[in-house]
C-alpha cells in the first residue's frame, strides 16, 4: 500500500503547491545523451542525478491508470516536436525508440519556495507513478492556427514485454543456434522438410 | 524598446491570468488552488494608420518571421497602466533569492502593485507586499533564481516578452485623398 508522507500531504492541502510531472524517456540506459528528462513545471529539477528541464516540450499525457489488476495499461505522451533535440533523439537511425523506457513521476512544486516540496527526510518528494516501454511513436503536423508539430509516444507497461515473448524455439537450425552457435540438433531438418512418406503403400 | 504596434495603440485591455483548479462541493465548500505562474495578456486596437505608419507596423511583423511572433517591448507611458517609479534605477538584488521572496538593496520608493523585472529572466512581476526595507513578495514565484547584484527594472522600464496569439488582418479605409489602414485586434500573451 502506498503512503504519502506528512510533508507532501500538508503541502497538497495548502495554496502554495501545485502538481507537476517529471518524465524520463530513456532510449539507451548506457548513453545519457540519447535520453530526455522533462518536467511540466518552469524550473530545472534535479532528481536521481538527472536534470529534468522545463519548457514547452511536454504537451500532456493521457490518463494514467493505477491498478492492482495484472493487466496491460497504456498511456500516450504528447511532446512538442519543435526542438530539434527531441526529433533527433526519436528519429535518428542509430537510436531505436521502440522499447525505450518511459517513467512518469509525480511531485508538487511550491511557488513560494521556488522548489519541489521535500519529504520528511528532506529529499525532493517525487513519486514514480507509472513506468512502461515505448510501443510506437508518431509525428503529426496539424493544420491548426498554431501549426503544431506533435510527437505522440505510445507506451505500455512492462507487462506487455512479458506477454509478447515467445516460449520455446522453432525447429530450425537457425533458431537453435541463436543460443549455441555450434548446436547441430536441427541440422537434418532442411533435408526432410519435403519428406512425404506414404505408409502402407507398395513401392 | 517600444514596439510600433504598442506605440500606435488606441485602446488597450491588460489582464493577469493564471490556471486555477477549482472545485465546489454539493454543500457549498470551495477549493481554489493555483495551477501555474501568473502571466499577463494584452489586447490592442490600433488607431487608423496612414501609409507610413502602416509600413512600420508591417515591417515589424515581417521581421519576426511569419508565424513565429514574439515581441520584447515596453508599454508606452501614454497608456498609463504600468505602475512604478522609473527613476529607481539604483536598486539591485541584494542576495540570492528564489520563490516569491525578492531581497533588494532597498525597497524605498516601491509600492504594492509596482511592476518589477530582474535581469536574470524576461518574466515581469508585480510587488504583492513590502515585507521590510529590503524584502518584497512577488505576485508569482521567480522563474529563475535572482543572484546578488542582478539589476532590477521598475515600472515603465520593464520589458514584456509577448507572443502574438492571432494574425490580425488589415482593412483599407478610404480617407481624404489617401487611405487609412485599420488592423483588427492584436492579442498578446506573456510567455517564458
Amino acid at each position: 500500500m502506498k503512503n504519502i508522507d506528512t510533508n507532501t500531504l500538508s503541502e497538497a492541502q495548502t495554496n502554495g503547491a501545485y502538481p507537476i510531472e517529471l518524465v524520463s524517456i530513456e532510449l539507451d540506459i548506457n548513453d545519457s545523451s540519447k535520453n530526455l528528462y522533462l518536467n511540466t513545471g518552469y524550473k530545472d529539477i534535479l532528481y536521481n542525478g538527472n536534470i529534468y528541464t522545463p519548457g514547452s516540450r511536454v504537451l500532456g499525457f493521457s490518463a494514467v491508470e493505477e491498478t492492482q489488476d495484472i493487466k496491460t495499461n497504456s498511456i500516450t505522451v504528447q511532446l512538442n516536436g519543435v526542438p530539434t533535440t527531441i526529433i533527433q533523439a526519436l528519429e535518428a537511425t542509430n537510436v531505436k525508440p521502440i522499447g525505450g523506457r518511459v517513467t512518469i513521476y509525480q511531485s508538487f512544486f511550491d511557488e513560494d519556495l521556488g522548489s519541489v516540496i521535500q519529504d520528511t527526510s528532506n529529499q525532493p518528494a517525487i513519486y514514480q507513478k507509472w513506468q512502461g516501454i515505448i510501443y510506437s511513436f508518431s509525428t503529426t503536423e496539424e493544420n491548426e492556427n498554431s501549426n503544431r508539430i506533435k510527437i505522440n509516444i505510445e507506451c505500455k507497461n512492462i507487462l506487455i514485454a512479458i506477454l509478447d515473448t515467445k516460449s520455446g524455439r522453432f525447429t530450425s537450425q537457425s533458431s537453435f543456434q541463436q543460443i549455441n552457435s555450434t548446436d547441430t540438433s536441427m541440422e537434418f531438418v532442411p533435408g526432410i522438410i519435403n519428406f512425404n512418406p506414404q505408409f502402407g503403400k507398395d513401392n | 524598446m517600444i514596439s510600433k504596434i504598442f506605440e500606435y495603440a488606441n485602446d488597450v485591455s491588460f489582464d493577469r491570468f493564471t490556471r486555477i483548479r477549482r472545485a465546489i462541493s454539493n454543500s457549498g465548500y470551495v477549493s481554489s488552488l493555483k495551477g501555474s505562474p501568473t502571466f499577463y495578456s494584452v489586447e490592442l486596437n490600433l488607431k487608423p494608420l496612414i501609409k507610413s505608419e502602416f509600413d512600420l507596423v508591417e515591417a515589424e511583423l515581417i521581421s519576426k518571421e511569419d508565424g513565429i511572433s514574439t515581441f520584447n517591448t515596453q508599454i508606452p507611458s501614454e497608456l498609463n497602466i504600468i505602475n512604478g517609479d522609473t527613476t529607481l534605477t539604483s536598486i539591485t538584488v541584494d542576495s540570492n533569492s528564489s520563490g516569491t521572496s525578492l531581497d533588494l538593496s532597498s525597497t524605498s520608493g516601491l509600492n504594492v502593485g509596482d511592476y518589477i523585472q530582474v535581469s536574470s529572466n524576461d518574466k515581469v512581476y508585480q510587488i504583492k507586499t513590502i515585507v521590510d526595507s529590503n524584502i518584497v513578495t512577488l505576485n508569482t514565484g521567480l522563474i529563475e533564481d535572482a543572484a546578488a547584484n542582478d539589476t532590477v527594472s521598475i515600472g515603465q522600464n520593464v520589458e514584456f516578452k509577448l507572443l502574438l496569439d492571432n494574425k490580425p488582418n488589415v482593412t483599407i479605409v478610404p480617407g481624404p485623398g489617401f487611405n487609412y489602414y485599420q488592423y483588427s485586434t492584436f492579442k498578446f500573451r506573456e510567455i517564458l
